[in-house]
């Protein structure tokens, strides 16, 4: 079928391309004739209008020129008869008509006649007609004539049954005034001067047409039918409107009939006619038509001729090849190998049939080797172990198939073969025909598709499919691979790593793997928008370029410790940005195809982070100033105490307060005020160094602390510089503010503690400085501090001592030894200590006495004692009770009141047994108050006396401002006066004080019976001391005073005159001793003359009482005469002393000074049983005397 | 020793009882500070105060100790290392007493004397005395625990 197809075409082309080509050449010859033939026709009618419309306008333009003429002539000879008419003969008309009449000329040129028409269109006389008739005026040229006063040609009409029309001029009067017209008319129907023209034809079939465009109508014509005739209406014919509108020259146009003919136009101008000279292009153009039919029969003839020739031509040339073409197509269908085809010509279709013989012999040569290789193919195919198909692309028939794709399907190979692929793949077969125009075209050759077996089975295969050529067919040759188990694994493996995938991608931690080299392996997502990458961007990271604070060198070593432990750290990470990013990470070593790797799972915590700092920060700065708040302050200052103590270095703390800031407050306001704290904070921490610390406590209250120093010169000086900065204006909304800084500082170590111990103690400094006028700064002194503690605590214990009833009161008794009657007693304040045992007032009272602590004791004495008067009056014991009063208790304002309130209870019996003791010193502090004081007490009925009298340096105007009722001579005084000459004097003056202005006087400390001797003696009689009795508890003075017996010596100083040498002997002693003690004492100074002077013995006072008074009294005594060898030795004793030390010899100075202490004392003990013996001798004496 | 020098607070003065040392520091320190405010200007007020504070912190030290000896049972101990401690300690309680009197009495101490009397009895007390009862108390502390 094919091939005859084929034959067929050949058949038709074989034949086409000769018929083809000479009917190609055929239609450009002929064309091209024919096409030339017209355009000459046309160019030669062109031509030949042009020549004869030339022509004819030409005519045309000369008989219209001559019709002018005619005209205007005509109108000429009108008007020489008008101006010949006169008004008379206007008036007459047969005159006028006369001489019409004379003219027969000029009545020849108008054959319609001549009339003169008055003013109102009359006719006044007619050439034809009678006089007095009237015609029709409307668009005559006699109308015309009288309306505008010139010459006129009147339309064509139809009067009195012809065609005619007028041409008139106005008469006109001697005035020049219109007075009728002279009109002469045409008869278009009679022979008349147009005919001349219009008479004639135009060609043979052609005229002339005249013709009143004004009117559209046509005047008169070579054919009389066309005279009057009204020309189509405007719009109909766009060639006669034209012609109407004023052109002039040729045309061609077609006439109202119907015929085309050619037109010239010319004017006459007189008139406002034109003349036209027609002629049928049918007759102008004929020999053109008959030219032109003439060559078209040529060029036929010639078409035919070139025709035949090219077709035979051709035939004969390729004649040769559509023999071969027969051969070949022949060849064909017999498939064997052609023998050469023969070549007849030696020209270029001979070449082509060479040509064709080498291509048929190199063909044959590889069918041969296609051959072989086909039986290779086949052998290949048939035994291959691998399932092979095949395919017919277009159906997806199995053309051919191999065993082991039998045993692999599980069909025969022979109902294999001729399956369609589409049986096994279970894919729609629309999509494997495309897939096998992919696999034909060879765009792809690789397949996965899911084979069906017979046995139902659906294994996965791939299939490589190529195109190959197989018996002159294009098949698909497909090798068949079964990898359903591959897939399988393959799919379970895929699973796996989406399980994971899934896993990874959405863990929030970035988790990443680096190798040995810190190099990141695996990552997911998360970690990549951790760190700003894309995966690609991330590929070629490594560690160092994310972890911040990990350099190269470093790299290593943190490599090896990650992967030996399992670390859980805080770091900070660089984003791809570089913003930096704070990371917690958990980091694992692992070991991942066989090398060591690191998992690291990270997480961005740099909002927690942020949290935390500004919790942190709103939990330790002062939110105004953004210094540290005093949490942060005491925790900076516990590490700068620890630095400290390690280093060997001095901490300052330092409190600060603002001096006037309360008035910038105040006058400026909060704003201010905040403003100028803040601008304090920034001098503070201008002035500090890195390592202290500024802080902000509240209000205008800051702390600092200064660490590093080694000396407190170099505190002092920033704490100077702290003081002037601080001080300087501030510029605060734009005012100035004046404030300065009250600093309190103290150094650590010196002063030792906890933190809020030195800032209490800065503190307290502080507020010194601020009493020290502030600006300024102040140390605070720890030695100072931990006394004013110890103060304190004392202070606290003795308050506390006082209401658990450690304090108690001692009585001791007063005794006027001259009467031997006790007179009164003083109570003194005992402090029972549990621990310390009893403590005198002197241990304790003093640190009472700057504390208000003293009133409270002072009152309670004063009450105690006013308790214990009571208790004895009901008990029948009166005795008076002096109390001792503060300095401070009575410099109170209302010292006076608060006695009074103690004393209200009391009745005057009471009271008036209470004395109140006061302090010289207390009563001269301020004279007037204390004067007032006692003159109130005195009031109350209470007695005063001035105790410790002589310590104060009184005044006698003092003393007699003070109305008081004794002196109590101090104690110091009396215990010194039997030593010193100079106690004894002041106890003398005293008593002699007292008597001058009648005080009592009373003296306290007498411990010895010399003592109350020598009192006695000086004239006070009052003794208070040891020697009468120590002081006691309350409950032991009842007992005391049943017992008390007066000392029988006391009457000694008075009773009779002999026992004045006991005096004596006991001044001379005391003078005795007092010098001695001198002499051993003034070691320095031997040669001190009152000294030296009494070295002489018999200067001495001892003896003159011993050569005088004794030796008369005791002279026979053999004790006395043992007197005066002790005596001289110690004065050689005390020369000698002098002698020594003049001479500077101090060893035996020593000597001489140890003899003389011995000796004194010997000669103490003698004379003191000297007067031991006088006493008795005395007491035996006063006893006889008694008896 | 020489009264006008101030006492150096050495290892040699720690007895190693906390209470005790921190005390002696303070008194240490205030004798020091008295002997620096007396190098100064001797008057009056000052021996007034410089006497005052010291009878008030000796009091309030010698109670720490006498407690500590009671607490210690110093006295079964050792009676006489109790008495001799205590009269030591009423000593310097009457010297400071009678210092006072003195000033009263229009007489004043001279600095040297005073210094004298104050270093001479707290150096001698801690180191001969008080190490003592230190030794004792610590024997005793570590026996308890």
């Amino acid at each position: 079928m094919v091939s005859k197809n084929g034959m067929n075409l050949n058949f038709f082309h074989r034949y086409l391309l000769k018929t083809r080509v000479t009917l190609f050449t055929l239609t450009i010859f002929v064309s091209g004739i024919w096409s030339l033939a017209f355009y000459v026709n046309h160019l030669l009618h062109v031509d030949m209008q042009r020549q004869l419309g030339e022509q004819q306008f030409a005519t045309v333009s000369i008989l219209a020129t001559e019709l002018d003429h005619e005209l205007q002539d005509r109108l000429q000879a009108l008007e020489d008869v008008a101006e010949r008419i006169t008004p008379e003969m206007l008036g007459n008309s047969t005159i006028l008509q006369d001489f019409l009449e004379e003219r027969p000329f000029f009545r020849g040129q108008f054959n319609g006649g001549i009339l003169v028409l008055n003013l109102d269109g009359a006719i006044i006389a007619d050439s034809i007609h009678e006089a007095g008739g009237e015609i029709s005026l409307t668009d005559s040229g006699a109308a015309l004539a009288l309306k505008t006063g010139k010459s006129a040609i009147g339309k064509p009409r139809l009067l009195r049954n012809h065609p005619e029309f007028d041409m008139a001029v106005p008469i006109l009067d001697e005035q020049g005034n219109i007075a009728g017209t002279l009109s002469g008319v045409i008869n278009l129907n009679q022979p008349n001067f147009l005919e001349k023209i219009t008479g004639h034809r135009y060609g043979k079939t052609g005229g002339y047409l005249l013709v009143a465009p004004q009117y559209r109508l046509v005047v008169t014509a070579t054919d009389k039918q066309h005279i009057m005739q009204a020309l189509p209406a405007a719009g109909i014919n766009p060639a006669i409107d034209r012609n109407i509108a004023g052109f002039e020259g040729y045309t061609i146009l077609t006439n109202p009939l119907g015929v085309e003919e050619l037109a010239s136009i010319k004017k006459i101008p007189v008139a406002d006619w034109y003349l036209a000279a027609v002629l049928p292009t049918s007759e102008a153009f004929a020999p053109i038509h008959a030219q032109l039919i003439n060559m078209l029969a040529a060029t036929l003839l010639l078409t035919l001729l070139a025709g035949s020739l090219t077709w035979w031509m051709l035939r004969r040339e390729l004649s040769p090849m559509l023999s071969a073409i027969t051969t070949l197509a022949n060849l064909s269908e017999t498939n064997q190998h052609p023998p050469p085809l023969p070549v007849t010509r030696n020209n270029e279709i001979g070449d082509l049939i060479s040509g064709f013989n080498r291509i048929l012999e190199t063909l044959g040569q590889r069918e041969c080797a296609l051959k072989e290789s086909e039986t290779r193919f086949r052998h290949f195919f048939e035994h291959n172990s691998s399932v092979m198909l095949l395919i017919e692309p277009a159906s997806g028939e199995i053309i051919n198939a191999n065993d082991a794709a039998a045993s692999y399907y599980g069909y025969p190979l022979a109902q294999l073969i001729g399956m369609l692929t589409s049986d096994l793949n279970i894919r729609a077969p629309e999509y494997l025909a495309r897939e096998r125009m992919l696999a034909l075209s060879e765009e792809r050759n690789y397949f996965i598709f899911r084979h069906r077996l017979a046995s139902g089975e659906i294994r996965d295969v791939e299939v490589h499919s190529t195109p190959i050529t197989h018996n002159g067919q294009t098949l698909l040759f497909s090798i068949v691979h079964d990898i359903t188990a591959r897939k399988q694994a393959e799919q379970e493996a895929a699973a796996l790593i989406q399980r994971n995938k899934i896993l990874m991608d959405n863990a929030i931690d970035g988790i990443h793997i680096l190798d040995e080299q810190g190099n990141l392996i695996e990552a997911n997502n998360a970690f990549y928008r951790m760190l700003d990458y894309t995966p690609e961007q991330a590929r070629h990271l490594n560690i160092t370029d994310w972890e911040a604070r990990l350099t190269p060198d470093e790299l290593s070593t943190t490599i090896l410790h990650l992967l030996s432990s399992h670390a859980v750290f805080e770091t900070v990470n660089r984003r791809r940005d570089g913003s930096i990013i704070d990371v917690e990470a958990s980091a694992v070593g692992i070991e991942l195809d066989g090398k060591r790797c690191i998992y690291v799972a990270s997480r961005d915590i740099t909002e927690r982070k942020k949290t935390e700092n500004e919790i942190k920060h709103l939990a330790f700065y002062d939110p105004l100033t953004g210094l540290a708040n005093r949490r942060l302050m005491t925790d900076r200052m516990e590490q700068a105490l620890l630095h400290a103590r390690r280093y060997s270095e001095l901490v300052v703390v330092c409190m600060i307060d603002l001096d006037g800031f309360k008035h910038v407050n105040d006058q400026m306001g909060h704003k201010a005020g905040d403003q100028l704290l803040i601008e304090v904070a920034n001098r503070l921490q201008e002035c500090l160094r890195q390592s202290d610390t500024a802080s902000r406590f509240g209000g205008d209250e800051f702390a600092i602390i200064l660490g590093g120093f080694k000396k407190i010169s170099e505190c002092e000086q920033l704490l100077d510089r702290i003081i002037i900065s601080l001080a300087a204006p501030y510029a605060v909304m734009g005012k100035i503010a004046h404030v300065t800084a009250s600093i309190g500082a103290t150094i650590f170590p010196n002063d030792g503690g906890t933190a809020d111990l030195l800032l209490r103690h800065a503190d307290q400094a502080m507020y010194e400085a601020k009493q020290a006028g502030k600006n300024c700064y102040r140390l605070f002194n720890p030695s100072h501090q931990n006394q004013q503690q110890a103060n304190q605590a004392t202070l606290k214990r003795i308050e506390k001592a006082l209401s658990d009833g450690q304090i108690t009161l001692y009585y001791q008794p007063q005794v006027d030894c001259r009467l031997g009657k006790v007179v009164g007693s003083e109570a003194l304040i005992r402090w029972n200590h549990p621990i310390l045992g009893l403590l005198s007032p002197s241990e304790f009272i003093p640190l009472l006495e700057h504390d208000d602590l003293i009133i409270t004791v002072g009152e309670w004495v004063i009450r105690s004692a006013l308790s214990q008067l009571t208790k004895w009056h009901t008990n029948g014991i009166t005795l008076p009770v002096s109390v001792n009063i503060s300095a401070r208790q009575l410099h109170q304002s209302n010292f006076t009141e608060r006695l009074n309130e103690l004393l209200k209870e009391y009745d005057s019996k009471i009271i008036n047994l209470l004395e109140i003791e006061i302090l010289e010193t207390a009563a001269l502090e301020d004279i007037n108050v204390v004067a007032e004081s006692i003159r109130k007490c005195s009031a109350l009925g209470i007695r005063i006396s001035i105790d410790d009298f002589g310590t104060g340096f009184s005044s006698l105007a003092h003393l007699k401002h003070l109305r008081v009722d004794a002196l109590k001579i101090d104690q110091s005084f009396v215990l010194g006066m039997l030593h010193n000459p100079g106690d004894l004097a002041i106890v003398s003056g005293v008593i002699a004080l007292a008597s001058s202005f009648r005080h009592k006087v009373i003296a306290e400390g007498v411990e010895s019976i010399d003592q109350v001797l020598m009192l006695l003696e000086l004239g006070c009689d009052t003794i208070q001391g040891y020697s009468i009795s120590r002081p006691m508890p309350a409950e032991r003075i009842p007992s005391w005073l049943a017992s008390f017996n007066p000392d029988p010596l006391w009457k000694l100083s008075y009773s009779h005159r002999p026992t004045r040498d006991y005096f004596e002997l006991l001044l001379a002693e005391t003078n005795h001793r007092h010098w001695i003690a001198q002499l051993i004492d003034s070691l320095g100074d031997p040669l001190e003359t009152n000294i030296s002077e009494r070295l002489d013995v018999r200067v001495c006072r001892l003896s003159h009482w011993y050569y005088g008074e004794g030796y008369r009294q005791f002279s026979a005594e053999s004790w006395f005469r043992s007197i005066e060898p002790l005596h001289l030795l110690i004065h050689q004793t005390a020369a000698s002393l002098c002698e020594h030390r003049r001479a500077g010899d101090e060893s035996a100075a020593e000597a001489d000074q140890a003899a003389l202490s011995l000796q004194q004392d010997e000669f103490d003990s003698l004379l003191g049983s000297l007067r031991e013996t006088m006493a008795k001798q005395y007491l035996i004496d006063s006893t006889a005397i008694a008896k | 020793m020489i009264g006008h020098e101030l006492i150096v607070w050495s290892e040699s003065l720690i007895t190693g009882v906390t209470e005790m040392d921190e005390q002696h520091r303070i008194l240490v320190n205030s004798i020091n500070e008295a002997n620096t405010r007396l190098a100064e200007h001797v008057s009056t007020e000052i021996l007034d105060q410089i006497t005052r504070d010291l009878l008030s912190y000796a009091l309030y030290h010698f109670e720490t100790e006498e407690a500590l000896m009671q607490t210690y049972n110093y006295s079964e101990a050792s009676l006489a290392d109790s008495d001799l401690h205590m009269k030591q300690h009423r000593e310097f309680s009457a010297t400071v007493v009678a210092v006072r009197e003195g000033i009263k009495a229009g007489r004043l101490m001279s600095r040297e004397d005073l210094l004298s009397f104050l270093n001479n009895w707290l150096i001698n007390h801690i180191l001969n005395t008080d190490i003592r009862l230190a030794a004792h108390i610590l024997a005793c502390r570590a026996a308890t625990t």
